[in-house]
């Protein structure tokens, strides 16, 4: 209708102000004069020139007029549908996100508790007394220990393999992180297509272009315009910072999907490896350096007394 | 805010870690609210250019004087080191980028309708 009209009908002003064209015929003729300079000296004063007179060609540089029509139609509603896409996902992910099924053995839970007590043993050993480290370190990784023992607990290919609830999860991950977005995006590059939206507040190089101009391919245009796709994926970056001011929980959730997407070893919540865990807490545990808390407490104590009474004097 | 729990002494620290945790979420909510509402103010007034960014910097800054205002008056019973208040999470992208999208919505809004 009417609407289609008017999105398609921008009009572009130069304005033809003096303060603007002085910059441009200087640096035309800065152009045109180094090419001289070439010819005469170095090759350093021609680009010294230059860099010069695209500097002032940028600071000269004609502001675009934008129609209202593109701000009406376009600015403020694809604020709205993105924030509103992004709340709707951050609330579907709030309700899909059921903690994956706890459907492990008894076996399983021991093992994986005791490679947490055998942690917790190794960080805090100190606060025991000897006898009783020495115990439990038996206990762990002795000849009979508990790490000497095959683990139960079935690697994560095979868990993938038989347990299909785990594919549903990680479907339902997948379908309220980035689907949505994606789909987003190509909705937005359909339609929203081939024109200028806005400008960036501040000046930036030309290496900027591609990114912020998908798809316009006019060299003359400023780099501070961006289009609606370069824009979408600002809003998306951008959103983050004012959605962890109203949802005080992590809301970031897409760049941890794709942080653990990059990274090989992904930390599952089934045992990972059951078997290289138990040799790597043996061997940790057999090289721990062990040290009661108590023996030294009386001298430290007595250096606390001496920096009070110290302090106390002066 | 929670203070940090007793220091023993300089060599070891005992740090409460849910205390710690929510006096850098404190910070981390109140860094965000400054970005964002310096955003706008900053679209709103119309400033171009890179020294855009410093107005960013300095609001960081006035974190800091809220924060002893709110009643930090000694910084390492609240935070770990005196850098963590000053530098936590001013380089953080989040905050960046959410002050350049707000500025850039408020001027675009405001100046080049």
């Amino acid at each position: 209708g009417t609407g289609c009209n008017k999105l398609r009908n921008i009009t572009l002003h130069r304005q033809k102000d003096f303060a603007y064209a002085l910059p441009a015929a200087v640096s035309n003729r800065l152009i045109r004069r180094s090419k001289d300079f070439v010819i005469r000296s170095g090759y350093y004063k021609l680009i010294i020139v230059t860099s010069i007179a695209r500097l002032l060609n940028m600071e000269g540089a004609h502001p675009l007029l934008l129609d209202h029509a593109v701000r009406d139609w376009v600015f403020i509603p694809l604020t709205l549908a993105i924030v509103l896409m992004k709340l709707l996902t951050q609330y579907m992910h709030l309700l899909f996100n059921t903690p994956p099924p706890t459907n492990k053995e008894l076996k399983e839970l021991r093992e994986m508790q005791a490679v947490a007590r055998a942690g917790r043993l190794r960080g805090f050993g100190r606060f025991i007394p000897e006898s009783s480290f020495k115990m439990r370190k038996d206990y762990f990784a002795g000849e009979k220990g508990i790490f000497s023992h095959k683990a139960v607990t079935r690697s994560p290919q095979e868990a993938m393999a038989t347990d299909p609830s785990v594919m549903v999860d990680m479907m339902k991950k997948n379908l309220t992180g980035m689907v949505p977005q994606l789909a987003m995006g190509m909705v937005v590059n359909f339609f929203f297509q081939g024109f200028v939206i806005g400008k960036v507040p501040f000046p930036l190089s030309p290496r900027f272009k591609p990114m912020l101009q998908r798809g316009i391919d006019l060299v003359s245009l400023d780099v501070s315009y961006f289009t609606s796709l370069s824009y979408y994926i600002l809003l998306l970056f951008g959103l983050r910072g004012a959605f962890s001011l109203v949802f005080r929980e992590d809301v970031i959730d897409e760049t941890e999907m794709m942080r653990r997407q990059m990274n090989p070893m992904a930390a599952s919540p089934m045992g990972v490896d059951m078997d290289a865990m138990f040799k790597s807490e043996k061997a940790a545990l057999a090289a721990v350096d062990y040290e009661w808390e108590l023996e030294s407490a009386e001298e430290r104590a007595v250096d606390i007394l001496r920096r009070q009474l110290k302090s106390k004097k002066n | 805010m929670a203070p940090k729990g007793q220091e023993q002494s300089k060599i070891e620290d005992l740090i409460n870690p849910v205390a710690y945790k929510s006096n850098l979420q404190a910070l981390n909510f109140l860094r965000n609210f400054v970005a964002v509402v310096a955003g706008i103010f900053v679209g709103i007034c119309g400033v171009v250019g890179w020294h855009g960014f410093v107005y960013h910097f300095l609001a960081q800054l006035a974190c800091v004087v809220a924060m002893f205002l709110k009643g930090c008056t000694n910084p390492t019973s609240y935070f770990a080191t005196w850098n963590n208040l000053l530098f936590f999470g001013v380089f953080s992208s989040t905050t960046l980028l959410s002050y350049i999208l707000f500025w850039m919505i408020f001027y675009n809004i405001c100046h080049v309708f």
